[in-house]
């Protein structure tokens, strides 16, 4: 993967419609560095093909166990 | 008005009742100082009468004032009273509040004392003073999520949490201390009451000191990446981060829609469970609220731990936490153990060592979203500024949103798509168990800590309850709390609060108060 830049960074914010200063560049790139790591190392999970995101819903009322009857 | 002050702390509680409901304004109005020019300010008030007496009741738990309140024993006026002057003679030293709403509290306390003594009891939060995170909007009281962004938004309704501890006659006595906007696990300008030299943790650092340095009887935080939990280990009290869709999050500053949870924080396991009692239940205003029975948490309280399976986190898990934390970790296990429980000890796979990963993933790209409406206005230039600056007090916020907001739809995704494996790990490993034991911080307060997990934020990801328990004091740096937590399977909030109990009732941790 490239480096992320300044440059970089200053594209993906205005594409964003976000205007980083320039005196912020610098910090902003840092941690979307850290960012990227972590997706790099979310990336070596291997992930079943057909796993789906938890944040699907369903329009049924939540299956919660009754706390009460609980184990 | 010293003068009056001090007659009015002199006077009998039985006094008190007998006075009539019209003589009390007056006399309160008095004690509490001119109204505020605006809706919220920090009000001043006298300083504080001599030690004892009026002193003392700040001290008291939810469930004992309670007693004394449904006996007609206490009045709420008298209670608030006091712990309004409690926070005057304390809180310039703690810095737990940010507002002070102390008009509002003394006329909610003269309503509350009108109703008692009409006979209309509520229940056991009638009268009692309490506190909220100051992300929580409150009707005509700004609420600032510590941050200059929102200095000036004074919300037209309370959020759902306040206004149910408003319909048990909770009395609200101010907004409490965090870091900008909720982000980290250090509150700046809030002291640790156990420690003034440092730092009250977060992100409810506010909620936690104010109930060590017994500034409130009861209080509510938010938990994201474990801010109930490190502050109530950190502070020396309980707290309990729920299931989530537990407890209703609307009218809540976030951090993240998926993330974020509500709770109670106390000075015992049985005031959580009143408040919890209060708070929780379905709300339709947010799309996570869970349409399930609201159990009576305190009556659930007294349940035998005999033969409870309870899992133990691996200690090659935390060789790197700090010596005092593991030694009052086993003990506290030992202690369960000596109730009867079962003891076995338990190892995540290996796969969960990301987890952390995806959470922040998931944190900071809802958080993104969430700020976007001000990083798009000139409303960006009011976040504090990190620029040129370093420390753990300096806010980062602005520069993580702003860093969010380049990760992708896709790349977010992925990190939901991971969180539902880490769920199924979640599940696999509380199946043959009812509780799980860790510590709630690597380390005490303050002291630095270079654990590779630290056991918070997991419960986040996956929505399972956890509450954090006092479980004993640091002796190197002496003195500092350190705090238990047990966690169980999602809906298990009523058996997590059960085996606290069983702990708490079984030492004394909980009962020890800093000398302030």
């Amino acid at each position: 993967m490239t480096e992320p830049t300044k440059e970089l960074v200053k594209s993906l914010a205005a594409a964003n419609g976000l205007e980083i200063p320039d005196e912020r560049l610098e910090l902003v790139l840092r941690q979307y560095e850290r960012f990227m790591r972590t997706m790099a190392e979310l990336d070596t999970l291997p992930l079943p093909r057909e796993t789906e995101p938890a944040i699907l819903y369903s329009l049924t009322p939540p299956a919660a166990t009754p706390p009460e009857s609980g184990r | 008005m010293a003068r009056q002050l001090e007659e009015l702390t002199r006077t009998t509680r039985r006094r008190f009742l007998e006075m009539s409901a019209a003589a009390l304004p007056g006399l309160a109005h008095s004690a509490v100082g001119e109204p505020a020019a605006l809706p919220v300010v920090p009000q001043s008030r006298p300083s504080s009468p001599s030690a004892g007496g009026a002193l003392d009741l700040p001290a008291l738990t939810i469930t004992e004032a309670a007693s004394q309140i449904s006996r007609k024993q206490l009045s709420p006026v008298e209670l608030t009273e006091a712990v309004l002057a409690r926070i005057d003679a304390l809180d310039p030293r703690v810095g737990a509040f940010i507002t002070v709403a102390g008009d509002q509290a003394m006329e909610a306390a003269r309503v509350a004392e009108r109703e008692i003594q009409r006979g209309r009891y509520r229940g056991p939060l009638h009268g009692i003073p309490v506190g909220v995170k100051d992300t929580h909007y409150t009707k005509g009281i700004r609420t600032t999520a510590a941050t200059p962004v929102l200095q000036d938004f004074v919300p037209a309704f309370d959020c759902t949490i306040v206004e149910r501890m408003k319909a048990a006659g909770a009395i609200l006595i101010g907004k409490l201390a965090l870091p900008e906007f909720s982000f980290g696990g250090y509150t700046p300008g809030c002291n640790n009451p156990w420690d003034l030299t440092r730092n009250a943790g977060g992100s409810s650092g506010g909620s936690g000191a104010a109930l060590a340095a017994t500034l409130l009887l009861g209080a509510t935080g938010g938990d994201t990446s474990g801010s109930i939990r490190n502050p109530a280990s950190t502070n020396g009290i309980v707290g309990l981060k729920p299931t989530f869709g537990v407890v209703s999050r609307y009218g809540v500053v976030p951090i993240s829609w998926t993330l974020d949870h509500l709770g109670p924080m106390a000075k015992t396991v049985e005031d959580t469970a009143i408040l919890l009692k209060v708070i929780a239940g379905y709300d339709r205003r947010d799309g996570c609220s869970v349409q399930a029975p609201v159990p009576d948490y305190p009556r659930l309280l007294r349940r035998s731990i005999q033969g409870r399976r309870l899992g133990v986190i691996a200690l090659a898990e935390i060789e790197q936490f700090h010596p005092d934390t593991k030694k009052s970790f086993l003990t506290a296990v030992k202690v369960l153990e000596g109730l009867g429980a079962q003891i076995r000890e338990v190892s995540f796979p290996t796969r969960m060592n990301v987890a952390g990963g995806a959470q922040g993933i998931i944190r900071i790209c809802e958080a993104a979203a969430y700020h976007r409406q001000f990083l798009v206005t000139d409303a960006a230039k009011r976040y504090i500024s990190d620029v040129g600056r370093s420390g753990p007090g300096v806010s980062r916020v602005r520069t993580n949103v702003e860093a969010g907001s380049l990760l992708t739809a896709a790349q977010y995704l992925q990190a939901q798509r991971a969180r539902r494996l880490f769920i199924e790990d979640m599940h696999a490993v509380y199946e043959p168990l009812d509780a799980l034991l860790s510590p709630t911080m690597p380390s005490p307060a303050g002291v630095p800590a270079s654990a590779p997990q630290t056991f918070r934020s997991w419960w986040n990801l996956c929505g399972f309850p956890a509450i954090s328990v006092p479980c004993g004091f640091s002796t190197d740096p002496p003195g500092l709390p350190i705090g238990l937590q047990i966690s169980a399977s999602p809906f298990q909030d009523a058996l997590v609060l059960a085996i606290a109990h069983a702990y708490e009732a079984a030492t004394d941790w909980h009962k020890r108060r800093p000398a302030l």
